[in-house]
């Protein structure tokens, strides 16, 4: 009678893509996808949207070939941002349990999360996610679900992941121009991190590396849970621009070099090869050295792994990345990136494979469509508590509370 | 003639020199190195062995001197080849450590890295000859890539340690080397021949450093080019006899393993060039020499020194030793470097007005007197009258007068697609800009 699998969309606008994926979610939470949709991107740069107009007509097009593949209406998505502006810490909340019998409620656990949202951010920033760690009873580490249990002071250990305003609503009005809702926000890193890791390896304590077109967003997990988070304005836009002015080539040129003839490391091989540049008519224009496109290529990525690892050295997380390594994102493509990646980070790299999603097979293996996909798994995870079967109480309590706690 | 320089090298023989250069050769690799060094008689005077009480008592050549550490814990045999407790061990005995550096004005600290006392030992000796007074240039070989990751995991931690402690580091990665040696080398003889070649180059590094040349270094500006938190440097020698002597020499030269293929040399932000040769060394060989490697040298500041020897006619030997600083040392200028980087950019300065203004050859030694180090180390005894022509020929070419423009962050660079969006800075470089741009390689 009634359909009880909702649709979901994950929309990420990205630098060289836009891409919407349209999945299912089913009762017992299985996620199937059932349509994809893309559109070159014309309107971002270095993750940001610069041109609004351009980046609203790239998010219909894609949208509207989701709606056909998958024969849905789409009326609201899940949005993936990112930016040079998205910053990563980690904050604690505090809050006493003033209640006579001091049993942590999950009133406590609500307003101690709020607590440790609240920090000193600068006025043109604003909170992404506020993700929790751990708890503290009483000083008391390494607690999963505190509600329960009897103490005096509740703390909880949360990652706050905050960006720029103005740079955020850009792209949520885009959206909205098209009448479509936004559910929530999502930084990109954080989504494909979703898809790719299970259970197990955010245990172990994994690194994330989402390297697209406009910028590499990373993300270490360890013990289960999320430690740090951050994104470098480096992509693979990049690369084709450093080509274009080391080989002297148009930006659509080095394009097409760095598709068909590049790679992550200079091979011994290749010394003394030459390309022919050639015109429409296939008239050799100039020569370029396959070896100098490959050091630009080389030099560039072993910055950005760099920069990478020194971050995470910094935060003091690099020996607890036991699980290894895991790229995704256009630039994971490049051929023998992950030997490039495991000589830089001195870990196993993985290219990152969607875990735990039915349906559309090439769209899975893909890497660049990590990011959409974990939006996905992000919507599901938060609607999944909707789905739970209630009592009419407290399915009316649930709904009183969700209307005055509501951001 | 060239007499040993000793580094205070104007002062009558009796006296103790002011800036006394000490070595110490840290673990079983230091101590093979220094007594290989010892067999081909080119040690600097002062000359020890830090060995732990755990390795058995060597035979050591008369020239040095043994500093045995001691522990007051019981270690059982597993202490070995772990750097911790090497290290605890060093603190124990840093008493020792300063007491046998004090009074030197040099330091040269010679440590395999990667086993446990080397890596352990050299850092905490370094900080102790830092506290004594000295100044403190490290000389560090890192282990083959075969043996595995664990010596070269704790030979990459050392390195860490020791770029933050010493004043100057010269890495030496056997790795490297690995080209070098004749295909079929059994495993025992690898390091035999590894040291022979790590041998010379040091021999002849050290030569530069204690012998006066026939167009001399002073030691102060050399060590003014090692100097600096987070220097690295690599020592390439190559050698060759006989007629075509410069032909092979310089072939060997730009095909050696170290340079990568010319890459070390234009990452350079300094490059000394030396040649050692016997009577018979001619103003076209050093010239050739120039005229090959100065191109290859990027924005580095070059360097030329020769010096002549009696006894080695026919000969040629050419040390080159390639210096990159670090962009951190850049960015902490200020508090590292700043006081050295600024005098000797007026150096600099004062030294090109003055090979401009007074280019006559009315006596004096520009090359001299524009190093008044603080006891004029390299002032007093004028120029060896041997050879005015060669001397004339290898200033001219001496490209250090050269005021290097090129590195001031003035000159805008291209940013191309991205000439327009807001400058992507991270830890003070523009990331948009292409790396190999910031890096400085120049693809032909």
């Amino acid at each position: 009678m009634f359909d009880q699998t909702p649709i979901l969309v994950g929309l990420e606008v990205g630098t060289s893509k836009v891409c919407a994926v349209v999945g299912e979610l089913h009762g017992d939470g299985q996620l199937t996808i059932i349509g994809l949709g893309q559109s070159p991107s014309r309107g971002v740069r270095k993750g940001e949207i610069t041109d609004l107009e351009q980046a609203r007509l790239d998010i219909q097009a894609a949208l509207s070939e989701a709606e056909q593949m998958a024969n849905v209406e789409i009326r609201s998505v899940f949005l993936g941002v990112s930016g040079a502006h998205i910053r990563g810490f980690n904050n604690r909340g505090v809050h006493p349990i003033t209640s006579e019998d001091h049993e942590v409620t999950e009133q406590d656990v609500h307003d101690v999360i709020q607590n440790a949202q609240t920090i000193n951010l600068p006025a043109s920033h604003e909170v992404i996610h506020a993700i929790r760690q751990h708890f503290l009873v009483d000083g008391q580490d390494g607690i999963l679900n505190p509600v329960g249990m009897l103490g005096g002071r509740l703390e909880v250990d949360v990652h706050i992941i905050h960006g720029h305003v103005h740079r955020l609503q850009n792209a949520v009005r885009a959206v909205r121009e098209l009448h479509l809702e936004v559910e929530d926000v999502v930084f990109n890193g954080l989504a494909s991190a979703l898809a790719i890791l299970d259970r197990e390896q955010k245990e172990l304590g994994a690194l994330v590396v989402d390297m697209g077109g406009g910028t590499t967003d990373y993300v270490v997990y360890t013990g289960g849970i999320l430690r740090h988070a951050g994104v470098l304005a480096v992509g693979g836009d990049h690369l084709t621009n450093d080509l274009a002015s080391g080989l002297k080539v148009a930006l659509s040129r080095a394009e097409q070099l760095k598709v068909d003839y590049g790679a992550a490391l200079v091979d011994d091989r290749i010394r003394g090869q030459t390309l022919d540049l050639t015109n429409e008519f296939g008239a050799t224009l100039r020569t370029v050295h396959l070896e100098h496109l490959r050091r630009i290529m080389h030099l560039r990525l072993e910055e950005t792994f760099e920069l990478v690892r020194q971050e995470i050295e910094e935060a003091g997380l690099y020996e607890s990345l036991r699980a290894g390594v895991f790229l995704c994102g256009g630039c994971a493509r490049i051929p023998l990136v992950s030997q490039l990646a495991e000589q830089v980070f001195g870990l196993p790299v993985f290219q990152g494979r969607t875990q735990a999603v039915n349906g559309l097979k090439t769209a899975l293996d893909q890497p660049e469509f990590a990011c959409a996909i974990g939006l996905l798994k992000y919507g599901a995870q938060r609607r999944r508590p909707a789905l739970r079967s209630r009592g009419l109480m407290q399915n009316f309590t649930q709904t009183l509370r969700e209307l005055f706690f509501r951001r | 003639m060239e007499a040993p320089q000793s580094p205070g090298c104007s002062r009558p023989p009796g006296e103790t020199p002011a800036h006394a250069l000490r070595l110490f050769g840290v673990g079983t690799a230091g101590m093979r190195l220094l007594s290989h060094l010892a067999a081909r008689q080119a040690l600097p005077p002062t000359a020890w062995v830090v060995l732990p009480a755990w390795d058995p008592m060597p035979t050591l050549p008369e020239e040095l001197r043994c500093l045995r550490l001691e522990s007051a814990a019981r270690l059982s045999w597993g202490a070995m080849g772990d750097p911790d407790s090497a290290r605890a061990m060093a603190q124990e005995n840093y008493d020792r450590l300063s007491e046998a550096c004090t009074g030197a004005e040099w330091v040269w600290i010679l440590a395999g890295l990667g086993g446990g006392s080397g890596s352990g030992m050299a850092p905490v000796l370094a900080r102790a000859a830092r506290e004594a007074g000295a100044r403190v240039i490290a000389v560090a070989l890192t282990p083959f890539q075969w043996e595995g990751t664990l010596r070269h995991h704790q030979a990459q931690t050392a390195l860490e340690e020791l770029r933050a402690v010493a004043d100057g580091l010269v890495c030496l990665p056997n790795q490297k080397l690995h080209p070098l040696l004749p295909q079929p080398t059994p495993l025992l003889e690898a390091y035999q021949r590894v040291n022979e070649l790590l041998g010379q180059g040091l021999e002849a590094f050290f030569d530069l450093m204690t012998h006066r040349g026939l167009v001399p270094l002073p030691l102060e500006k050399l060590c003014a080019l090692l100097r600096g938190r987070h220097a690295e440097s690599v020592l390439v020698t190559a050698r060759a006899a006989g007629a075509d002597r410069l032909a092979v020499a310089s072939q060997a030269l730009l095909q050696h393993p170290l340079l990568e293929e010319g890459q070390t040399l234009l990452a350079a932000t300094s490059v000394v060039i030396h040649v050692t040769g016997g009577p018979d060394l001619a103003v076209g060989e050093v010239d050739g020499l120039v005229q090959l490697l100065g191109p290859r040298c990027g924005h580095a500041e070059v360097l030329v020194g020769a010096a002549v020897r009696p006894d080695w006619s026919g000969e040629l030997r050419v040390l080159l030793v390639v210096t990159r600083r670090g962009e951190r040392l850049v960015r902490n200028g200020q508090v590292h470097a700043g006081a050295t980087a600024g005098p000797e950019v007026l150096r600099e300065v004062a030294r090109y007005r003055m090979q401009t203004i007074a280019e006559a050859p009315a006596g004096g030694d520009p090359l001299d007197q524009d190093c008044p180090g603080p006891s004029h180390a390299a002032g007093g005894t004028a120029v060896p009258n041997g050879n005015p022509r060669t001397y004339a020929a290898g200033r001219r070419r001496n490209p250090a007068v050269r005021l290097r423009q090129g590195m001031l962050p003035l000159n805008v660079l291209p940013r191309g697609r991205f000439e327009k969006t807001q400058p992507n800075i991270h830890r003070g470089e523009d990331l948009d800009i292409p790396t190999y741009i910031r890096r400085g390689i120049i693809l032909d």
